[in-house]
């Protein structure tokens, strides 16, 4: 009985403490986000086939006031066609604009290639193929020779992501009863791939 | 009674040490809010900054070495023994930077070789860049698995082994992403572009070839993309600016080219065959760069 009982209260310590120390190692919502951007990367990269993979690239990004853009800069070499994948399961709040060019942000005369709005939770493909096309079809449009434009490949594509303005949201700490202004991330993964044949 | 005595003794030391352990949990939670709050709410005035920095810039994505190596190969680009690296001279490298850029160097090396079915050559290769990677922070992408073996198992079947170099290409890519190692993927990049570069411009100043002409030029393509990418390091050292300095110079070169020029603002979309006294003067500018950051 005597034995009994010393052995309760030490297991009653011992379990108690070793609840508190496997809680200290809990992961916190941002490592569990960073966690699933993780397998979101694989699955991005699954949607490729049977393009060839090149690269990737994962976009982090705060929602402000206002609206502004993120841009990536891919290098296409060569006439194969390529695939982009998009994986926007990161983006669990207000859905971002996808938007693809020519040319980089400075160029007023850069022409718009592809466009996708409610972009969030999903995940999506598109190849170059008919990105050149109607880029050759605005260079006709302007008057450039139908030789040239035959001729005509990407060297370069530029993705914008135009992320919307939200609401400022303060909250009050509990502990502090300080005002925190809450920040909303997002991110969303981009991989591309090559025709191989 | 003792026994009683023993165990009030025994109570005693556990409540103390219950309430000292009690403490040190409360300090480690309030670590543990702490930690949390970086990514959520602490570095908002920072963060806010960085990204409209980074709205005024841009991330990229450069081909990678295999489709690079794999383009030389299809247009006819013999296996030069002597073109790429020895690994042998890995240990010359003792700074970061450096073993940055010869990162980037013997991966492109590598692609060389496998595309070219010289799978002894690649082996050595493989080795040095498990290496190197120990050396700039990318162990993990070489732990995860034997490479190597699976390599070596491999030898002879193609597809495998370049399947086996896109895997190690996408743990690389996800374990830059996951410890926001940007910086060091551009010099990685630059390093595998150069000696890319080198191998083609080594070739073709031996063998004229206006087919390996064209993807000369196309490589400044890429050169523009990693300019830029230079330019957004956080971080500039003076060998940086240095490397920066000398690629902005072959594209400056590149556009200063007549056959470029002719093409007007259509060369973005266009390949430009380049003359032989542009081939040579742009290939001799390529090995000069290569020749002053490999040792």
């Amino acid at each position: 009985m005597k034995n009994i009982i010393l052995i309760l209260f030490l297991l009653f310590f011992v379990t108690k403490n070793n609840y508190v120390a496997q809680k200290g190692y809990e992961l916190t919502p941002y490592q569990e986000f960073l966690l699933e951007l993780k397998d979101y990367r694989k699955e991005c990269r699954n949607a490729l086939k049977p393009y060839r993979y090149d690269g990737a690239r994962t976009t982090h990004f705060t929602y402000k006031e206002y609206n502004y853009v993120k841009e990536i800069e891919i290098g296409i070499v060569q006439k194969s066609e390529y695939r982009l994948s998009f994986n926007s399961n990161g983006i669990k709040y207000d859905p971002i604009k996808v938007q693809i060019y020519d040319k980089p942000r400075k160029y007023k005369s850069r022409v718009l290639l592809y466009e996708k709005d409610g972009v969030g939770g999903n995940e999506f493909t598109l190849e170059t193929g008919a990105m050149l096309d109607k880029l050759k079809e605005v260079k006709k449009e302007k008057g450039v020779d139908e030789e040239i434009v035959s001729m005509m490949r990407f060297k370069k594509l530029y993705i914008d992501y135009v992320i919307p303005a939200v609401d400022r949201e303060i909250e009050v700490d509990p502990e502090t009863g300080g005002e925190i202004k809450v920040v909303t991330k997002g991110a969303i993964i981009i991989a591309v791939g090559y025709s191989n044949l | 009674m003792k026994y009683i005595y023993n165990l009030s003794v025994l109570v005693s030391f556990l409540i103390i040490g219950e309430i000292f352990i009690s403490c040190n949990n409360t300090t480690e939670t309030d670590e543990k809010v702490t930690a949390e709050m970086p990514a959520e709410e602490q570095d908002d005035d920072v963060q806010d900054i960085e990204d409209e920095t980074i709205d005024e810039d841009s991330q990229f994505i450069p081909p990678s070495p295999l489709q690079i190596a794999s383009i030389f190969n299809k247009a006819g680009m013999n296996f030069v023994y002597e073109l790429p690296h020895s690994p042998d001279l890995v240990n010359n490298y003792t700074s970061k930077f450096h073993q940055s850029v010869v990162f980037g160097v013997y991966s492109s090396d590598l692609a060389y070789c496998i595309v070219n079915d010289k799978y002894d050559e690649a082996s050595s290769y493989l080795k040095v860049i498990r290496e190197l990677g120990n050396k700039i922070g990318l162990e993990t992408v070489f732990q995860s698995d034997d490479i190597i073996t699976r390599f070596e198992n491999n030898i002879g079947s193609k597809d495998s082994i370049i399947s086996l170099l896109i895997h190690i290409q996408e743990n690389t890519d996800d374990y830059i992403a996951e410890n926001e190692l940007d910086d060091l993927s551009v010099i990685y990049f630059s390093g595998a572009w150069i000696e890319g570069m080198y191998i083609g411009s080594k070739t073709i100043l031996e063998n004229t070839d206006t087919k390996i002409g064209a993807i000369l030029s196309e490589q400044i393509t890429i050169a523009e993309i990693i300019s830029n990418g230079i330019k957004n390091m956080s971080n500039k050292t003076d060998e940086i600016n240095d490397l920066l300095d000398i690629i902005n110079d072959i594209i400056d070169t590149y556009h200063n080219f007549d056959t470029v020029i002719n093409l007007g603002e259509d060369v973005a979309f266009i390949d430009a065959i380049l003359n032989d006294d542009e081939i040579t003067l742009l290939a001799n500018k390529i090995i000069e760069l290569r020749n002053t950051l490999i040792q």
